[in-house]
């Protein structure tokens, strides 16, 4: 098996490397025959990527520990069902995984794209080819899965990290690994039309696309990362701004600002350049992102992946930066926009103040993450730059971004007069002000937490009125309200589908603000019969169950939750108290007790790995979640419980289908009409002379106009 | 389309200075301390301070014996009455300036602090000044329109009905979809 592997590796970087130099020479020269065997070859090269994956599982599949990365992530014990988690959990696996992911990827972004977009495709093809040859020469060269194990073949191999064995592992990694390595596509197709001097907006509609694909993949990847550790790892949070987690947030970040301003290209023909070096940015912070991954310098929790590539890692990252600005700089001076921006009180004013908020939490982010190795070099100090750090300076200009979300959509396009502005404006700040304005009066005196929400509900008014106003409109023509908000939403699915998307982003401001603004802490340590005080909930300790497994042994607390008025146990008429929040009721209670049903969090020892993995005990509501954490058994028969209340934090993954839901509106083919819109410009621009070629959508407006500046 | 250049730019230009300063206020507000609880001082400690031993990890989070310990010399210099600046101190002696989850706003360290803002003003000042430029333009983007030719002008036209018909700024009754499928058919 592994020497098939290795075949099928060396196989596939002859496949790329072919395909990428053959596509270019073909074109360059114009040897028809040659672009097409180099677009065939790209696909063998997939075909070649999943043979040398096919390899790997097999050699898993058989437990075959004469391979170094077989007994390192998988022994005979381990369920068959995680033999594909074993696949990806170390270096050399997940490194074939991405690869076999981008090229599935590639075959379907050669496949998809549309005639007319064909002189560029070869160039396309030859980005994509050389991204592949690269993964192909690290994993024959440098981090090879089907390396063989040095010395007599073990009975026996190491095992999967316990931690890793957990179903989140079949989501997580291979969906956020995916998407990263993703943003391929969309940079070829740009990179593609670039260098083949297709400077007009064929590119637009099928980056867009790939784009919000790659984009809607990356989020749903963060969110169930957050999810993961939230609900499994038991430390209590959803995101640590991690290096790691830093480095996936900020490619991400980058192609939101993307799929935003693409969408200026699309209708009025601006921000030209500036889309293409948003993605020339978000395609090297990927490869930022895996240098760091792979063995750079910052110290994270996500090492389990680390390895001494990161050289290799950062040269690819530093020709990816030369190529993608190379070619950038090279046809700068093509990348005219057809128009310029009339106001500032314009949606397309509004989205370049977005891009320059997402930018913004990008740099300052980026910054955050190589400020320690600056420190290491200048002053030869360590230092860190964690949590703290990231939600103070990113904290306000993530609700800068939500407040943008609700002004941006209610500006027109071009410019805006005063009437339309007060016509707009007026009961989306009124239900704003009228919030903070409850809030503040209901005693909530964290202001931060009280305009946060005003700015929520601004947001969450903005959308509600546009849609109100267009099926009222539709309503009006006769349709009944159901049909009129169907056929609202279908005639522009980008608009309504990324509205939907902003109602997820506001489900997860709420579970942030709430979460973070408003969590209560217990840490306390009872015995059997003895409950725990926390807020309005009593967490009563039954017993212990002790079990043990082949691999582990597990310590489980029964606990007991009642819901509770806390005046009474503040006043203990009966006398409960043995301790600060620790009562013994003896079978007791006091009359606004009201049991909502019990929690088994557990503890499990792995003898093998030395290592403890917790399982936390949720309660979630709308409003709350109560979290215990078994932090200790104590030898003495108490349990330390590390209890807390995170007000809203079920938002946070209700966000989730929604932002599925809208991304999948968003990306729907368009309607027949609008198609044959851009048929018809389409047609006009191809017949126009050479001189008026650029425009977007509509028709050429601005051709030949003198003196525009571009962005 | 006459400009009013002065006048209505800086109307313009406030709008956006008032959400601007909006931000600016929730991120001071950010920054300074709440009168706390002693228990709620000690978790917001437990979250500025590193796990010496933990990958990437506050006391907070982690579970590791030395992390437990730390939290309780928290407490106890709490119970002591030292300031939170005295406590970090302590710590800082004693593992170095890498157990703070965030460095002092103080020597070469205010420069990870400052960084940000730097970052968004300039930032902010380059958007103003793009779109000042873009303004300045496009008076001679105005003279374009009215030289472009009628099936563009048409296309505008449409463009216009689909603001219209989602309600932007007019009454909007009226659009019916048999109208846009016309107008796009003939343009």
């Amino acid at each position: 098996m592994a020497e098939l592997g290795v075949i099928a590796l060396l196989l596939g970087l002859g496949l790329s490397g072919y395909a990428a130099v053959g596509s270019v020479i073909g074109q360059s020269r114009g040897v028809p025959e040659l672009v097409v065997s180099a677009r065939r070859s790209l696909y063998m090269s997939a075909v070649a990527a999943m043979a040398a994956g096919l390899a790997l599982l097999t050699a898993f599949m058989q437990n075959d520990f004469s391979l170094q990365y077989v007994y390192d992530h998988s022994n005979t014990v381990l369920g068959r069902g995680f033999t594909f988690v074993a696949f990806y959990s170390g270096n050399q696996g997940s490194l074939l995984y991405i690869l076999m992911a981008l090229a599935l990827m590639s075959v379907a972004a050669v496949l998809w794209a549309p005639d007319r977009f064909s002189r560029s495709l070869p160039y396309t093809i030859a980005v994509l080819a050389g991204t592949q040859a690269f993964y192909f020469l690290v994993l024959i060269f440098f981090a090879s899965p089907f390396e063989a194990f040095n010395g007599p073949v073990p009975i026996e191999g190491l095992g999967l990290n316990p931690l890793l064995e957990h179903p989140g592992m079949y989501s997580h990694p291979p969906i956020i690994m995916a998407g990263l390595v993703g943003i391929t596509i969309p940079f070829a197709y740009a990179a593609g039309a670039l260098i083949s001097g297709n400077y007009g907006d064929d590119w637009v509609d099928i980056a867009r696309t790939s784009g919000i694909i790659v984009w809607g993949v990356m989020g749903l990847g963060l969110l169930i990362g957050a999810w993961w550790a939230y609900t499994i790892l038991g430390w209590g949070g959803y995101w640590s701004w991690d290096p790691i987690e830093n480095v996936a947030l900020m490619p991400w970040l980058v192609m939101t600002a993307f799929i935003h301003s693409i969408m200026v290209q699309k209708r009025r023909g601006m921000f030209r350049m500036w889309n293409v070096a948003l993605l020339n940015i978000a395609f090297v912070l990927a490869q930022l992102g895996m240098f760091i991954n792979r063995g750079g310098p910052v110290v994270s929790v996500h090492s389990f992946a680390s390895s001494s590539l990161g050289v290799v890692f950062i040269i690819f990252m530093m020709v990816s930066l030369v190529f993608a600005f190379g070619v950038f700089l090279w046809r700068y001076p093509q990348l005219k926009s057809d128009r310029t921006i009339e106001s500032f009180l314009s949606r397309e004013a509004s989205f370049l103040v977005n891009n320059f908020l997402l930018l913004a939490v990008v740099a300052v982010t980026l910054w955050g993450v190589v400020f320690p190795v600056f420190s290491d070099l200048a002053r030869d100090v360590s230092v860190s730059v964690s949590a703290p750090y990231f939600n103070r300076v990113n904290g306000p200009l993530l609700l800068a971004i939500v407040a943008i979300m609700g002004v941006g959509p209610l500006l027109p396009w071009r410019k805006t007069s005063t009437r339309s502005m007060r016509n707009w404006f007026l009961w989306p700040v009124a239900g704003g002000v009228a919030v903070v304005a409850g809030l503040f009066a209901s005693g909530i005196s964290q202001w931060v937490a009280v305009i946060a929400f005003g700015i929520v509900a601004f947001v969450a008014l903005a959308i509600a009125e546009e849609w109100w106003r267009g099926t009222a409109a539709r309503h009006r023509g006769g349709d009944s309200w159901p049909a009129a908000y169907w056929k609202l939403v279908s005639g522009n699915r980008p608009r309504h589908g990324g509205y939907i998307v902003h109602l997820a982003v506001l489900a997860l401001a709420i579970g942030i603000i709430g979460t973070q603004l408003f969590d209560q802490r217990v840490d306390v340590a009872i015995f059997p019969g003895e409950s725990a005080l926390i807020d309005n909930y009593r967490v009563e300790f039954v017993d212990v169950q002790e079990g043990s497994r082949a691999d582990r042994q597990t310590t489980q607390a029964r606990l007991n939750i009642f819901q509770i008025d806390r005046s009474e146990y503040e006043s203990d008429l009966s006398g409960y108290r043995v301790g600060a929040n620790r009562f013994d009721l003896g079978g007791g209670s006091y009359p606004g007790d009201r049991s909502v049903g019990t929690l088994e969090p557990w503890q499990a020892f792995y003898p093998a790995y030395n290592q403890v993995a917790v399982r936390s005990g949720i309660r979630s509501t709308v409003f709350e979640d109560l979290y215990v954490i078994p932090s200790n058994f104590n030898v003495d028969g108490s349990i330390a419980l590390r209890m807390s209340i995170n007000p809203l934090a079920m938002w946070l993954w209700i966000s989730g289908p929604i932002f599925l839901l809208g991304t999948a509106v968003a990306l729907w083919p368009a309607p027949a009409v609008e198609r044959s819109i851009a048929t018809v410009a389409r047609r006009r621009r191809a017949a126009a002379p050479s001189g008026a070629a650029e425009n977007a959508l509509v028709a050429p407006l601005a051709a030949g106009t003198p003196g525009k500046k571009m962005i | 389309m006459q400009i009013v250049p002065n006048r209505r730019f800086s109307i313009q230009a406030a709008t956006w200075l008032l959400l601007a300063a909006i931000a600016l206020a929730v991120f001071a507000a950010c920054v300074s301390e709440n009168d706390l609880t002693p228990d709620q001082r000690a978790y917001t400690l437990d979250r500025e301070l590193m796990c010496p031993v933990c990958d990437g990890q506050t006391i907070d989070q982690s579970h590791a014996q030395i992390a437990e310990d730390m939290k309780e010399i928290v407490r106890e210099k709490i119970a002591q009455g030292e300031s939170n600046g005295q406590i970090r101190d302590y710590f800082v002696a004693r593992y170095g300036e890498v157990v703070l989850a965030s460095p002092e706003a103080s020597g070469f360290n205010l420069l990870v602090w400052l960084m940000p803002v730097v970052i968004a003003g300039g930032g902010a000042l380059t958007v103003v000044w793009v779109l000042k430029n873009m303004r300045r333009g496009s008076a001679a983007a105005t003279a374009s329109i009215q030289n472009s030719t009628l099936a563009d002008r048409q296309l505008e036209k449409y463009l216009e009905k689909v603001d219209a018909d989602i309600g932007y700024g007019r009454d909007s009754a009226g659009i019916s979809q048999t109208t846009e499928g016309r107008e796009s058919g003939n343009g």
